[in-house]
């Protein structure tokens, strides 16, 4: 007799505590504990590579952001050392510069994040659904590629009802939460400030003279 | 008491291999006019700035009222105690006349009532109308701007004020106004003035003479 039983856990993590707990339980040797690898790859795989797509992207833009944030903000400040050399010989004092330049920095971060959530919450959705269903066509392609091989295999253990019955997610909901906000608009502003921290106390540690003196 | 005293003043550039100055000593006292004169790049322009506190001596010493520079707030000395008219004018250039004066003397911390008619009123003495004074500086002739620097320079009624050729781009009558202004300033406020000029007219006004030659400060006459 073929007895077959069907359980679906909510994480693959915990499948060898689920083996265990029904050894446990008192299941004989005699019965294959075993995993619908193929199913699962069918059903969350699409998802796994759009995650793994979101991640390398999301290097990418950290990697670039930041090299471009810095050679921007330098050329921002450098742009100002006229205006910056000016204002000290008028008398004003550094702190207040730095403290003025580096206000302007936040209110224009702030801003670019407002146009980057904007955009973000508008466009997330479709993007993600089109890489979504990149990502299942490739794995149906895989599938139909790899199924002559595994077929036979894990066919007959699965037994064949199975496969037709799962459906790969198809949905995923991008909307981002207030704490992944906050998360990004202090990682946004921490590195505005840092680098143009970096580029204001580099022009302010020189005497007005020689600020002044590299224009005219 | 002197109101400035330069001991030794020894400057050089970064990098440079001469010396521009070479232990200057001076006395400039208020209520006088000096003004330096020197072939081009004799160094005026690099004494006025340390008189200024925009540089510091590599060697010597500047006193202000007996202080030492060491021991004196240069942000503070340059925001209330002088007026600087740079050679090339040096104001924010993408805001009006008017605003640069405000600015100024927002920052030097005074409490006049009306900062604006006040800087109209200053503009207009040296001949810059309302209109003209809301322009950017951008917009402004060499000679406007000089006129706006002047005014610039007077706006927070400092003790000293300094010239770097400050009649280079005006016609004479103008430059006649501007000079009639330094002599009204010391004889009328007791303000000590110092202009670095190559003009004769410039230096006849003056009281006292000073020239640079090879690094060091010689007088030369009194008026
Ligand atoms: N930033 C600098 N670095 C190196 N050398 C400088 C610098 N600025 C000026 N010098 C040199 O210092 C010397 C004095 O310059 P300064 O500008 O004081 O002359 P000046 O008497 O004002 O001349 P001018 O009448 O042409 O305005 C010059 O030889 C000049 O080349
Ligand atoms: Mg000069």
């Amino acid at each position: 007799m073929l007895v077959n039983a069907k359980y679906c856990l909510k994480n693959p993590s915990m499948l060898k505590d689920f083996e265990a707990e029904l050894r446990a339980k008192g299941l004989d040797e005699y019965y294959l504990v075993s995993t619908d690898e193929a199913g699962y790859q069918k059903v969350v795989g699409p998802v796994e590579g759009l995650r793994k797509i979101s991640l390398t992207f999301m290097i990418i833009v950290l990697i670039f952001g930041a090299v471009i944030l810095i050679i921007l903000s330098s050329i921002a400040i450098r742009e100002r050392k006229y205006e910056i050399g000016v204002l000290r010989a008028m008398g004003m004092k550094k702190g207040k510069i730095i403290l003025g330049l580096w206000f302007e920095m936040l209110i224009i971060t702030v801003l670019c994040l407002l146009v980057g959530f904007s955009i973000g919450s508008v466009a997330a959705q479709p993007i993600s659904d089109a890489l979504l269903s990149e990502q299942i066509e490739n794995a149906k392609i895989a599938a139909r590629q790899g199924g002559i091989m595994s077929g036979v295999v894990s066919g007959i253990a699965l037994g064949g009802p199975v496969e037709r019955e799962l459906v790969p997610l198809e949905q995923v909901d991008v909307s981002v939460g207030i704490d992944t906000i906050i998360e990004i608009a202090i990682i946004a502003l921490f590195l505005a400030s840092l680098t143009s921290m970096v580029a204001i106390t580099k022009i302010t540690k020189y005497e007005p003279i020689r600020i002044l003196a590299e224009r005219n | 008491m002197n109101i400035l005293s330069l001991k030794n003043v020894t400057y050089q550039y970064e990098g440079a291999k001469k010396l521009v100055l070479k232990g200057v000593n001076a006395e400039f006292s208020s209520g006088k006019i000096y003004t330096i004169v020197g072939k081009s790049g004799s160094g005026k322009s690099t004494l006025l700035s340390l008189i200024a506190g925009l540089d510091v001596c590599s060697e010597g010493e500047i006193y202000y009222k007996g202080t030492s520079f060491k021991e004196l707030d240069h942000d503070e000395y340059r925001a209330k105690n002088i007026g600087v008219i740079f050679q090339s004018f040096n104001l924010l250039t993408n805001a009006t006349g008017i605003e640069n004066i405000i600015l100024s003397m927002s920052i030097s911390g005074r409490r006049e009532k009306n900062k604006k008619e006040y800087a109209y009123a200053l503009l207009e003495k040296v001949g810059i109308d309302r209109e003209t004074a809301n322009r950017k500086i951008l917009k402004l002739s060499g000679g406007e701007q000089q006129r706006v620097s002047i005014a610039h320079a007077l706006s927070h009624n400092p003790d000293i004020v300094i010239a770097d050729e400050p009649t280079a781009n005006l016609d004479s009558d103008t430059e006649n106004a501007v000079l009639n202004i330094f002599t009204s300033l010391t004889r009328d406020e007791g303000k000590c003035v110092i202009i670095a000029t190559h003009s004769k007219k410039v230096a006849s006004i003056a009281d006292e003479v000073w020239g640079i030659n090879d690094g060091k400060l010689l007088f030369i006459k009194h008026s």
